[in-house]
């Protein structure tokens, strides 16, 4: 509407875009760097760079299972070697290294994997769908697919076990031979033992609920390219969140020495964690070392749907009790990870349910104890909010039903439990809250909550029966970090023309890493007159930038943001004088003074983590979202339409006001897409973005109220939290127990598909 | 078999020799490098490869050249308007922070050009209304 404003001549362009007054962009809507160049389409992401490269560069193409389960007898590559074009057929035989992804095991206790389990070129078993068995290296890409359809892979096919109960089942072989597939637990064990008689049934629910294998959807298909350069580096370009961390993860079974490795990451169209695993990282090292060629690789969005890692389902079993007030007593929870076939992450994964089942409510007893599972289906990747969507899956439905059945106001059942400072509540690892913001937040919500319940009243009133409405409430708390300790590093140069750079590993899903670097360095480099065009980044190169950790588990604002704010505080103090006046590079120059600095910043728990009970102090920051959506419920379809979605949020100083409401928009949609209709389940069906029920414009309300609380963290830079996986962590409780509200049918799983939904108010008839 | 097409891309006449089937996606891409057109899911559901052919909003993934008339006038996202000369839409876009992977942006800034053109001007109320009745909506999923 204001591009229309500006054609018909009432505003100018430059009335739109928002300019600092008195260099302050902390807290304001500077757009970020990158925005011009994304909006003209100008900002390459790594198909476009691989069009780029030099001619002899070779374009590569997968062999893939096409099964889930299997032993492999051989590979025959001859026929597909003396295809057009073809430079090399590469399989298992020829990887240098050990051929394996390094899972890296993070909590040992109770772990039954080393992490070497998953193959970069399966050898001798089929894991997965989609799992890669050789590489073709071509002149061009139609070239290498033709010659991959021509490869032949001998297969004994062996039962695919694509869920919990099937892995569990009695007769089920193991997955990974010598290693049970049930392989790894992790306990929540919180204060005193609580005595299940001691309630009577009407104060008490149990429930049973599932959380789907969301498929992340990005919609830039996965990518990456790969060369030996100048300096002999074998140099990896692709999407990867995480390069440092990468790096460990693929060296050895690359076979390449990690001072000869290098990652980069390439501008990323989204990725939502999934590339918090190495996805092609390991394929493109192996085929440009074995070729000595450059090489590049797309995935088709059929592959990057079926072949990159997934949400990993939750089988929720929660227990829930309350005094006679509603006043919560105690949680027992039995849950399951299907994590697919390889276990990297799976321990740090499941312990997310140790953390969160339960959170941001002050319960006196838990016990929950959280098992991973091997499975067949799609490998258990990182996706944002990591695990909190299985657990409030649990215990947000379970505060919901036993509010109801308690005949108590879901809000007030909520607001009366959350965490509060005169009580000395503690989350469910036994610490202390960040902050104590949860009463003030429900003080906030309160009023668009009483509004909400008044408009679907009078909706209601006004409908004929067949669409009923309904307002639900959840409440998500997730962490800002690293689990236990944590840490991360930016450096900072003044350059000759007094310009600054800032060269961090802040890397980029889309969220605003650049915008994000840019101001929390300049909220303290414009002490000394720098100005936001004066600020340039150098980033995610592992060659040239320091290791400032993954970005992932909204830590990066804590984390990155607090190193990059430190290290300009350190050019910053070398810059002044006595007299308050600031050098310059010539005068730093002739005084002798360095014009080059670092920034560290450390987390670590002042309690550590204990591995038996899950207690301990994980995380330096938290995010608090009560989520508030208003449904629409076709009684006679099922089909199910969010209206309103009202989020009243708290992650701290907000640093950049488009970036944190950006987040919430796409978060909230995504929760949407969680609730209702996204789902990777079906491999042979739920292979497009359609099919995996992306939510599409109309699925999204156009009226979304983002509310924020800005309590100032004592971790973070100027104050601020992370925000990324605030958006979703419980939506989708809420828009289940707004659909509860609105028909009295209660869904215990996602996707609430309308076959699901209709099934569950045709139950209520019964 | 060999086609010979002309058109005028984002103001300049270009004569391509190609194959008939090949869509109009491969011809901007990686024969023009016009990389602003993005394939996403290279079906013709998500939009990320929008561009204007004769004005009218066409996913370049599904398109065959051989479907283009001669002398169709084509606009890409690059046609719009640049870093140094933005299109009042590509400034909205920045203002309200709508880019963010910007992956997908291309796409929508090609489609918002067509509707703008189609309805505000005539009609200070028409850009209310996002989404055009008759066209399929695009899908949504920001960050």
């Amino acid at each position: 509407m204001d591009a229309a404003a500006v054609l018909r001549g009432e505003k100018s362009k430059e009335d739109l875009l928002f300019t600092p007054n008195d260099n302050i962009i902390v807290g304001t809507s500077f757009a970020r760097p990158s925005a011009a160049m994304k909006v003209t389409g100008t900002w390459d992401f790594g198909a476009d760079e691989a069009l780029y490269m030099p001619p002899e560069t070779l374009r590569l193409a997968l062999v893939q299972a096409e099964v889930s389960h299997a032993n492999i007898k051989g590979v025959d590559t001859s026929e597909a070697e003396k295809m057009p074009g073809v430079f090399k057929v590469i399989t298992a035989k020829d990887v240098p290294g050990k051929n394996r992804i390094n899972g890296l095991v993070m909590l040992p206790l109770n772990n039954k994997c080393d992490g070497w389990d998953r193959p970069i070129l399966c050898d001798e078993k089929v894991f997965q769908f989609g799992d890669a068995i050789a590489i073709v290296a071509a002149d061009t890409e139609e070239h290498a697919k033709a010659a991959a359809a021509a490869v032949k892979v001998d297969l004994e096919v062996l039962p695919a076990y694509m869920s919990v109960p099937e892995a569990l089942a009695p007769d089920a072989i193991e997955i990974h031979p010598g290693i049970p597939n049930e392989y790894y637990e992790t306990n929540c064990i919180k204060g005193d033992e609580f005595d299940w008689d001691s309630v009577p049934e009407s104060n008490m629910v149990e429930i049973h609920s599932y959380c789907s294998r969301q498929p992340h959807l990005t919609i830039e298909p996965d990518n990456g390219y790969a060369y030996i350069d100048e300096d002999g580096m074998l140099t990896v370009h692709s999407k990867s969140i995480g390069i440092h961390l990468h790096m460990p993860m693929i060296a050895d079974g690359i076979g390449v020495p990690m001072d000869k490795l290098r990652l980069v990451q390439n501008n990323a169209g989204g990725t939502f964690g999934y590339k918090f695993s190495p996805t092609n990282e390991a394929i493109l090292g192996v085929a440009a070392l074995v070729c000595q060629r450059p090489v590049s690789l797309n995935f088709t969005m059929y592959q990057s749907i079926t072949y990159t890692g997934k949400r990993s389902p939750g089988f929720m079993n929660i227990k829930l009790a309350a005094d006679d007030n509603g006043k919560l007593l105690a949680l027992w929870g039995r849950n399951y990870i299907d994590h697919g076939p390889y276990s990297e992450f799976g321990d740090l994964l499941t312990h997310r349910l140790t953390q969160f089942v339960g959170g941001g409510l002050d319960i006196p007893s838990i016990r929950s104890k959280n098992t991973t599972v091997f499975t067949n289906h799609a490998w258990g990747s990182a996706f944002r909010a990591y695990g909190s969507p299985q657990a409030y899956m649990g215990s947000d439905i379970a505060i919901d039903c036993l509010a109801a059945k308690m005949g108590i106001d879901p809000f007030e059942m909520r607001a009366m439990n959350c965490y509060k400072e005169k009580d000395d509540s503690r989350t469910p690892t036994g610490c202390r809250p960040d902050v104590y913001c949860e009463e003030e937040l429900f003080d906030l919500a309160r009023p668009y909550y009483q509004a909400a319940v008044e408009r679907v009243r009078q909706k209601n009133e006004a409908s004929d029966g067949r669409i009923k409405y309904g307002i639900g409430v959840s409440l998500g708390v997730y962490g800002c970090g690293l689990d236990n300790t944590d840490a991360s590093e930016c450096h900072i140069e003044l350059n000759p023309d007094d310009t600054v750079t800032l060269i961090n590993s802040w890397e980029d899903h889309g969220q605003g890493a650049d915008i994000a670097t840019l101001t929390s360095a300049h909220g303290v480099l414009c002490e000394a007159g720098f100005t936001p065009d004066r600020i340039r980044l150098k980033m995610n190169d592992t060659k040239h930038c320091p290791n400032s950790g993954p970005a992932g588990g909204s830590r990066s604002t804590v984390m990155t943001g607090s190193a990059t704010k430190i290290a300009a505080e350190n050019l910053v103090n070398a810059m002044r004088r006595e007299d308050g006046t600031f050098r310059n590079y010539a005068e730093m120059k002739e005084e002798g003074l360095d014009t080059y600095y670092t920034g560290h910043y450390a987390y670590s728990a002042s309690v550590s983590l204990n591995q038996e009970t899950g207690q301990g102090e994980p995380f330096p920051a938290y995010m608090y979202t009560i989520f508030l959506p208003e449904v629409a419920v076709d009684t006679e379809t099922g089909k199910v339409k969010v209206e309103k979605f009202t989020s009243v949020a708290d992650c701290g100083t907000i640093l950049n006001k488009l970036a944190v409401d950006g987040n919430f928009y796409g978060g909230l949609v995504q929760g949407i897409g969680l609730a209702l209709s996204e789902d990777f389940e079906d491999i042979k069906k739920h292979t497009s973005f359609v099919a995996c029920g992306i939510p599409y414009i109309k699925d999204a309300p156009d009226d979304m109220e983002l509310v924020y609380l800005e309590t100032p963290r004592p971790n973070g830079p100027y104050g601020a939290a992370g925000c990324g996986e605030a958006p979703l962590d419980a939506p989708h409780p809420a828009i289940l127990n707004a659909i509860y509200n609105a028909t009295g049918a209660r869904i215990m799983k996602v996707p609430a598909r309308p076959e699901v939904v209709l099934e569950a108010i045709k139950a209520l008839e019964k | 078999m060999s086609i010979k097409r002309v058109f005028n891309i984002n103001g300049v006449k270009r004569t391509l020799i190609c194959n008939g089937d090949e869509k109009l996606s491969t011809i901007l891409r990686d024969r023009l490098l016009l990389t602003g057109c993005k394939i996403g899911c290279g079906v013709g559901q998500c939009g990320a490869c929008n561009v204007l052919v004769d004005g009218k909003v066409q996913r370049a993934c599904i398109l065959p050249i051989s479907r283009i008339p001669d002398y169709a006038e084509i606009t890409t996202v690059e046609g719009i308007g640049t870093v140094d000369n933005l299109h009042p839409v590509q400034v909205a876009w920045m203002a309200h922070g709508c880019a963010q992977c910007g992956f997908c942006t291309p796409g929508f800034i090609v489609s918002a050009k067509a509707l703008l053109g189609r309805e505000s001007l005539a009609d200070p109320r028409g850009s209310k209304r996002l989404v055009p009745k008759k066209q399929e909506p695009l899908p949504l999923h920001g960050l």
